[in-house]
């Protein structure tokens, strides 16, 4: 047998109560939805038909299935005295589509039609706001009616965490999360200890504890807009590991307008702040390379010039990483020595450093060339007949076969030419890592001289282009580069 | 106690984030966040249109639906800038049509828009709403027609200060009669008459229309009629009206006729109204709660000392002159005016003001007085004027303003000017963020302590000042971490230029010449004009034969070949 738990003992003494003072009824009318505990509705059936002895009718409005009422039925013996017995058995979900069953001639004719009218006791748990069904009652159906409300019964729904504990919650305040009424609805878990609803591993006790006072408070209708504000505000000053565990909970339980008010938190925090700053607050280890956060130029059309300036650029940015190693050392220097402006100036404009390293790389450069000079003047011959390929590329390009073109012009090029590793590299991204440093800045020179002469091929075009159509050129080359 | 940041949550974070140096200092926390942020980027704002290329733009954020655009240099406005410098919308226009069908809004300033722009964006955006194009030039009112007839759902068009070439008024008839969204229209540059019964038509359709900025063709009788079709409106002037503007050729007679809703204006826009001081007095005197106005410098000192005890919300105010040309002051306006506007009005923050004469004793007031102001920009018509009173140079004034006001941002100079400002200006603007500077400095040095002294400064424009190689090459790394630098008539030379182009490969280094080709020239004869830019697409494609993009080689790309 099903044994009430304190909490409902209480309601049914209190429903003991207001009882006593019906006793005199003759005629009684449950409406009821789902929201009504079973077990408790059992109970105050015995309790009823044990000291309602002057009941003569009862009108039964309920959406449990017939299986309940029959079960029901069973407790009801003490009810034999009835002279008429009326089970209905109405889906009332709301206290709109009560009314339309109320209003509805065939549900109520049996009672409109009593020939002798009775004091009538109607025990609701729809909604709240259902008084307005109460009213239409009262005045249209039932002459002398007696209507007691029966507000706030309380009825529980259980619940548990990921590390095992339970608890119930009232059940209004647990049904204003959208996750745990959904699961009520559709499962009907919850209305026992041991079908409690298993929350969100996200959702731990204390986080859950935050947002059942959020829901205690929000799911009471009649706060003026004035009163929300000013208990959010109060609500959402925790601290940022707070904010963070509760804005997941109540991401995992669907409480869209908590999930708004934490961001709102949140964003206030992030604003204004920089990367690092970002990260030290949220505790973020910092996974991007400082490459990562140069932006590439990454190859996404195929087109074959691209490629070409992707990989200089990705040794550009190379060499500017060991220019900035260089230039924090010179920086580390700066702090400690104290000239004046205009003798860093002379330093800077005439002096051994960054101009001056640059004219000494190039000088290094040209001598290497000179030694290079028989092997140069066969690669440049070669990459003349690059540039040729390439004119036909990029006629063919304006066609449109640029993924087709790129792979034949390899080809062709790979046939003739010492350098074809440089090009089967261009598809890979950087795969330099492993070559020889030689060799890898001889192709690193080959590709610069092939970009620049594709480059000077490119604009001479451009020039020619801008010639013709001055207003189009811009809108041409482009479509040429991107249809492809 | 360990926590992670919960990511499944952080787009949530992210739409009440808005700025865009939030969302990029964001995007800069980690892997993850830079993945989720830039897939739920919907704004994107590029300050030079040749930072990045549209594809770059798009690769990045996919899913944009409003984009502002900048091209030309702010010296355009100054005619700095010579035609055909690029700056074009097209290749933008060709790549968001396929990337983004969904674009909403497109935000222009100083770009070359063609009128084949207009017809791509009218017939590839379907849900497109929002079009500003502030001064802007390349269209006529034919792309406007097509843009009009398309956009089923454009809510703005702005052609603010754009140079439109004036076909034909009838572009506005291409309104199809089922268009009723419009809620703010400015036509406000347009030198043609526009069809007048297309304009009431669309205005008594669209029951949104909230701002309506016409022209000067549209003639003040007519406006009643105009304003009887759209009742909003009239509701608005009677008791919402918060910015009023406009009034092209307006007699004091109607000046009346607007004073019972001069308590509601928060904005007042008179710089193309030809009234005098008196009448001027009279108007705002009646508005209360006026924060910003611009006006000619018709008000003169009496009208801004009327405005400086009427005016206690003031928050800007500009002074146009209504005769720049005129060597003798038309009008009484001095420095004494915006004395008395800085004492008056304590939540001034900006100001643009033009005046003939300046002393460095009433900038020292206006910096005591005002220490709030975030945008100063002082215009002395006469270049190099020296304090009028001592005859000295304006330095310690300009210094005064940089020392109190903390917060200033913007900051343009005019007047007699020494090394000595610059010096004030790199020790205490610490959040400046663009300074123009015009006729001022000795030399070198002045450079040098803007560059090294203004930790925040991302923008500085420069003529006609003998600035030069030093001071650039010295300062060189500061110039990756600003958006933008021009020089022009300065002393740069070529020679510096290419090692500028050398040494920093994430700017582009723009030579602009116009005299022809500077390697006809030796390297260290000083060039017209220089653009520098932090860019991560490269140099640019569509330089006109005027323009020389310095690459690493120190050689242009023409050069070569």
């Amino acid at each position: 047998m099903w044994k009430p738990s304190r909490n409902v003992c209480k309601k049914i003494k209190e429903i003991m109560l207001s009882v006593k003072l019906i006793l005199k009824l003759s005629s009684l009318l449950v409406l009821s939805n789902n929201q009504l505990q079973k077990p408790l509705l059992e109970m105050f059936f015995i309790l009823f038909s044990l000291n309602s002895l002057r009941l003569e009718e009862l009108v039964l409005y309920v959406d449990y299935d017939l299986k309940f009422l029959g079960a029901v039925r069973k407790v009801w013996w003490p009810l034999g005295r009835l002279r008429k017995k009326l089970y209905c058995n109405a889906v009332c979900h709301d206290h709109r589509s009560a009314a339309r069953v109320m209003s509805s001639p065939s549900t109520i004719s049996p009672f409109a039609s009593a020939t002798h009218l009775y004091h009538t006791f109607i025990f609701s748990y729809i909604a709240l706001s259902s008084l307005n069904t109460f009213r239409f009652l009262s005045s249209n159906i039932v002459q002398h009616c007696t209507v007691f409300i029966l507000r706030e019964m309380k009825s529980y729904i259980w619940l548990q965490t990921t590390d095992g504990s339970i608890q119930q919650v009232e059940q209004e305040v647990a049904m204003f999360c959208p996750m745990i009424c959904q699961e009520v609805l559709q499962t009907g878990m919850g209305s026992s200890k041991n079908y409690a609803i298993k929350l969100p591993p996200r959702v731990n006790p204390a986080v859950l504890g935050l947002i059942l006072e959020y829901c205690r408070f929000h799911q009471l209708p009649g706060h003026s807009d004035k009163e929300l504000k000013t208990y959010d505000e109060k609500f959402i000053r925790l601290d940022t590991q707070g904010l963070c565990q509760l804005i997941s909970a109540a991401d995992s339980l669907k409480l869209r307008s908590l999930v708004d008010l934490t961001s709102r938190a949140l964003a206030r925090i992030i604003e204004g702040k920089t990367p690092e700053e970002i990260r030290e607050t949220f505790h973020i280890p910092d996974d991007l390379t400082e490459e990562e956060k140069l932006e590439p130029l990454r190859n996404v059309t195929g087109d074959p010039r691209i490629r070409l300036l992707n990989r200089l650029y990705e040794r550009k940015r190379k060499d500017l990483k060991e220019r900035e190693k260089i230039k924090k050392a010179d920086v580390a220097e700066e702090l400690i020595d104290k000239r004046s402006v205009d003798d860093l100036l002379s330093f800077i404009n005439g002096g051994d450093s960054d101009p001056k390293r640059v004219t000494t790389s190039k000088k290094k450069k040209k001598n290497r060339r000179q030694n290079d000079q028989p092997r140069n003047i066969t690669s440049n011959s070669e990459n003349e007949n690059h540039g040729k390929a390439l004119d036909s590329l990029k006629s063919e390009s304006h066609n449109g076969q640029m993924q087709d073109v790129s792979s034949s012009i390899q080809a062709s090029v790979m046939q003739d030419s010492p350098s074809a590793t440089v090009l089967s590299n261009f598809d890979e991204e950087y795969v330099d890592e492993e070559m020889d440093p030689a060799v890898m800045e001889e192709i690193d020179r080959e590709v610069e001289d092939f970009a620049r002469r594709i480059n000077s091929v490119w604009s001479e075009r451009q020039g020619n282009e801008r010639r013709r159509l001055p207003v189009f050129i811009h809108g041409d080359s482009f479509v040429a580069r991107y249809t492809g | 106690m360990a926590y992670s940041f919960p990511e499944e949550v952080l787009e949530y974070v992210l739409s009440f984030i808005k700025s865009d140096k939030d969302r990029n200092a964001v995007s800069l926390v980690c892997k993850s966040w830079y993945e989720i942020e830039r897939w739920c980027r919907r704004r994107v704002f590029i300050g030079n249109c040749y930072a990045v290329s549209p594809m770059i733009m798009i690769r990045r954020f996919p899913e944009i639906r409003s984009v502002e655009i900048k091209g030309k240099p702010h010296f355009a406005d100054f005619n700095l800038v010579p035609e055909g410098w690029g700056g074009y919308l097209y290749p933008w226009v060709v790549a968001m049509s396929r990337a983004y069908p969904m674009l909403e809004e497109i935000r222009l300033k100083r770009m070359v828009v063609s009128d084949e722009c207009l017809e791509m964006i009218a017939k590839s955006f379907k849900n497109f709403r929002v079009l500003v194009m502030s001064s802007c030039e390349g269209f006529s009112t034919d792309g406007l027609a097509s843009i009009a007839a398309n956009c089923r759902n454009l809510r703005e068009l702005d052609l603010r200060e754009s140079e439109v070439e004036d076909l034909s008024g009838h572009w506005l008839s291409h309104f199809p009669d089922t268009c009723t969204s419009l809620v703010s229209l400015n036509i406000a540059c347009l030198g043609s008459e526009v069809c007048f019964s297309s304009l009431e038509r669309l205005v008594s359709r669209c029951t949104n229309l909230r701002t309506l900025q016409l022209n000067r063709t549209v003639p003040l009788e007519k406006l009643p009629n105009l304003l009887c079709r759209a009742p909003q409106l009239v509701e608005l002037g009677c008791k919402k009206l918060k910015a009023l503007s406009g009034f092209w050729d307006v007699v004091p007679a109607y000046l009346p006729a607007i004073y019972p809703v001069c308590s509601g204006l928060t904005s007042l826009n008179l710089s193309y109204a030809n009234i005098q001081s008196p009448d001027i007095i009279k108007l705002v005197s009646q508005c209360q709660n006026l924060q910003r106005l611009w006006v000619l410098d018709y008000i003169e000192d009496s009208g801004l000392d009327v405005l400086a005890s009427c005016c206690k919300n003031l928050e800007e105010l500009r002074v146009f002159p209504s005769d720049p040309y005129e060597l003798e002051p038309n009008v009484s306006l001095t420095e004494q005016g915006l004395v008395s506007v800085s004492e008056g009005c304590p939540k001034l923050q900006s100001v643009l003001f033009f005046c003939r004469r300046m002393s460095n004793a009433a900038l020292f007031t206006i910096a005591r007085n005002s220490p709030n102001l975030i945008r100063f920009r002082l215009c002395i018509i006469e270049a190099q004027a020296p304090d009028y009173l001592t005859q000295e140079p304006l330095d310690a004034g300009f210094g005064a303003i940089v020392e109190n006001c903390r917060e200033l941002r913007r900051l343009s100079l005019s007047g007699f000017l020494t090394d000595r400002v610059f010096e004030y200006i790199g020790k205490h603007a610490k959040k400046l963020e663009m300074l123009s500077i015009a006729f001022a400095g000795d030399g070198d040095m002045g450079l040098h302590h803007v560059l090294s002294g203004c930790d925040s400064l991302r923008k500085l424009e420069i003529r006609d000042s003998p600035f030069g190689d030093k001071a650039l090459l010295a300062n060189a790394a500061k110039l990756e971490t600003m958006r933008s630098l021009w020089m022009s008539s300065c002393s740069v030379s070529y020679g510096a230029c290419k090692l500028l182009g050398q040494k920093l490969r994430r700017l582009n280094v723009e030579v602009i010449d116009e005299r022809g080709t500077p390697e006809s020239r030796p390297e260290s004869c000083p060039i017209e004009k220089i653009y520098i830019y932090r860019t991560l697409s490269g140099p640019r494609y569509d330089t006109p034969d005027f323009i020389w993009t310095m690459d690493e080689e120190g050689n242009t790309p023409l050069g070569i070949a």
